[in-house]
């Protein structure tokens, strides 16, 4: 365990959209396949490794996330469960939004599929309207169509508004 | 205006992301969410999506799986189909027909059935499919899986192109030799589980690096594969007179569970890297002790071994052994030791004749976990442990660290006994913990007089540390207890 470590504590640098730089141990960016196919290949550790999508606040959720999997054995998967849900639990949308688009980013599925999951737990039992402001669509069905398309999926309404 | 009355985000996620996210709605929620737009509705969900998963789903919801798959465009790409939730039988054969046309690559029916659903032949050759899954999740009332409602595997052909094959409760009707490297050339995970129609089982496959077998109840395993790296048998053999072939030369990691009653036909692991064992019978015969002296003989190059579980006879058969003329082998490998004890007198010449046989141990973590006996054998089993672990090779040169737990406050003088003796003797000890799990329940001053006293004796190591766990409790809160 200490000399696996020991083999990996070569740093690199990664640089937020607003300019922030973070210095990370290489182990801890291997969670990120992106950055794992940058180290594979030619890119040498000492660059710094813009990352011009992901500002300074929600790439230190990311490399939180990363740091916590990246350290903990496979073992302690109870462990890490009750991390991811105590890791999202109070997150607006705002921040969820573009946690789920960092970890798409950088490729880190574990993470996208907790934001994704929390996303999809949060608009669940939401008001259609909501809904729609929340992804930003318009309703651009006429009333005749709407109801069309609710007949067709008549099942799926039942008991809702 | 919006904004400030129902702050929400000023960020437009892409297509592929609100794909992902929406896969984690249940089926109800996404059927609902076709009124929200015309956009959602029509291209965006449903035209185009390469993953398809259905959750939640009841026989009704079933019809809006046809909807999506019939209006999918001719050239997109399924890449995934997932249904878990309670579907009709019928419904089945259309769905799969529909995704293969659409270059399915993963299948995953985790799923209550109405009746039973036999695979269609037109899966079974099918070329571009990589990971099958199969859970029927209805109850089994009774041991013959022909009569109830599961999934069928209705040929002896195989799937060419599947790399991970997993299996829950299906019914096999021509399956003894079906798992062949000319029926499964690609197949790299088998699993089965509560798999019926194979009593006699050969599975053939050269490329196979993980196997996991469970309640298949079976007569006979015959398993060859070069390219074997982990092994999982549990609970898998019926009768008395099963038998079990295995040539798995490169095996790295072996979990077996349930009867060893079984002849064994093994040849030794050479690279083996993890053992684990663990069964129970209720009394002991010689067939039994041949098995184990077998399945031990083939795991000696191991390095990690562990015997956990309640419930488990592994270490009093050992000593069985052990009494009729000594283990087969020696674990010459062996680093690592887990095991769970009840410190019978039987036990503990398991565990004796397990060091005695491990000349390079370096780690044991013993978990003491119940016993009913009375104060007079502690006496003698006290005695015994000295006797016995007295001029233990491996105890005095090369075991580094111990880990005792303590899950029952009736253990608790034992294991503390058995602390102190490794200390005694232990000269090459680095470290050692005692968890007293219990001693919540036991005054502070107590468990004060437990550290103190193993603290103060003289230890054989001279650089060891002794930590204790859980860490010390406030005084206040102990005589609350």
């Amino acid at each position: 365990m200490a000399s696996s470590i020991e083999n990996n504590n070569e740093k690199l640098t990664l640089k937020s959209s607003d300019g922030e730089e973070f210095l990370v141990e290489k182990h801890v960016a291997l969670q990120s396949t992106l950055l794992q196919n940058m180290l594979d290949s030619d890119c040498s550790s000492a660059d710094v490794i813009p990352l011009p999508k992901i500002d300074a606040r929600t790439l230190a959720l990311v490399l939180g996330y990363c740091k916590k999997h990246a350290d903990a054995s496979s073992s302690k998967q109870g462990e890490l469960n009750s991390f991811d849900s105590e890791f999202l639990k109070d997150m607006d949308m705002g921040a969820l939004f573009n946690l789920v688009l960092a970890a798409n980013f950088m490729e880190i599925k574990g993470l996208l599929d907790i934001a994704a999951q929390k996303i999809a737990d949060t608009i669940k039992d939401k008001p259609h309207q909501e809904v729609r402001e929340i992804f930003h669509v318009e309703n651009d069905y006429t009333p005749e169509e709407e109801a069309a398309v609710r007949e067709e999926n008549r099942w799926a309404f039942e008991g809702f508004p | 205006m919006k904004r400030i009355i129902r702050p929400t985000t000023n960020i437009d996620l892409p297509e592929e992301i609100l794909h992902h996210i929406f896969s984690f709605l249940p089926i109800k929620t996404l059927a609902q969410t076709t009124v929200l737009s015309k956009h959602w509705n029509q291209p965006c969900l449903w035209r185009s999506h390469p993953h398809l998963y259905f959750s939640c789903l009841t026989p009704e919801s079933v019809e809006l799986i046809r909807t999506v798959l019939s209006r999918r465009q001719p050239d997109s790409n399924i890449t995934t189909f997932r249904l878990s939730g309670h579907v009709t039988a019928s419904c089945l054969p259309d769905c799969i027909d529909r995704v293969m046309k659409h270059g399915i690559e993963q299948i995953e029916l985790d799923v209550r059935l109405d009746r039973s659903f036999a695979l269609p032949p037109c899966l079974v050759g099918c070329k571009t499919l990589k990971v099958l899954t199969l859970n029927c999740q209805n109850k089994v009332k009774n041991n013959c899986l022909e009569a109830e409602t599961c999934f069928k595997y209705p040929t002896s052909g195989g799937l060419p192109s599947v790399h991970t094959l997993s299996l829950t409760n299906v019914y096999f009707s021509r399956g003894w030799d079906l798992f062949s490297g000319k029926n499964f050339p690609l197949l790299r995970k088998l699993c089965l589980k509560n798999c019926r129609g194979i009593p006699n089982l050969f599975i053939k496959c050269p490329g196979l690096e993980i196997l996991e077998l469970e309640r298949l109840w079976l007569i006979y395993l015959d398993f060859s594969g070069i390219g074997l790296l982990e092994l999982r048998v549990t609970k898998c053999f019926r009768g008395l007179s099963s038998r079990a072939n295995i040539l798995a030369p490169s095996l790295q990691s072996l979990y077996w569970e349930g009867k060893v009653s079984v002849e064994f036909t093994v040849e030794s692991f050479r690279d083996l890297k993890t053992f684990s064992l663990w069964f129970y019978y209720k009394v002991p015969n010689i067939a039994t002790l041949q098995s184990v002296s077998t399945l031990l003989s083939a795991i000696c190059f191991v390095r990690s071994m562990t015997f956990v579980g309640s419930g488990s006879r592994v270490l009093e058969t050992l000593a069985k052994i052990d009494s009729e003329g000594g283990l087969p082998c020696s674990f010459n490998n062996l680093i690592t030791l887990e095991l769970h004890t009840k410190m019978t007198k039987d036990e503990i010449t398991g565990i004796i004749c397990l060091l005695r046989s491990s000349p390079i141990l370096r780690t044991i973590t013993i978990t003491a976990n119940s016993c009913s006996h009375t104060g007079n054998e502690d006496l003698n089993e006290k005695q015994y442990w000295k006797s016995q672990i007295q001029n233990l090779k491996s105890i005095e040169v090369h075991l580094k660290v111990v880990r005792i737990d303590v899950q029952d406050v009736k253990m608790h003088e034992r294991a503390v006994y058995l602390g102190k003796l490794l200390l005694c003797h232990g000269r090459a000890l680095q470290g050692m913990t005692l968890n007293l799990r219990s001693y919540h329940v036991v005054p502070s001053f107590e468990r004060q007089r437990v550290q103190s006293e193993i603290m103060t004796f003289a230890h054989a190591s001279s650089n060891v540390i002794v930590s204790f766990l859980p860490p010390h409790t406030s005084t206040r809160k102990a005589l609350l207890l």
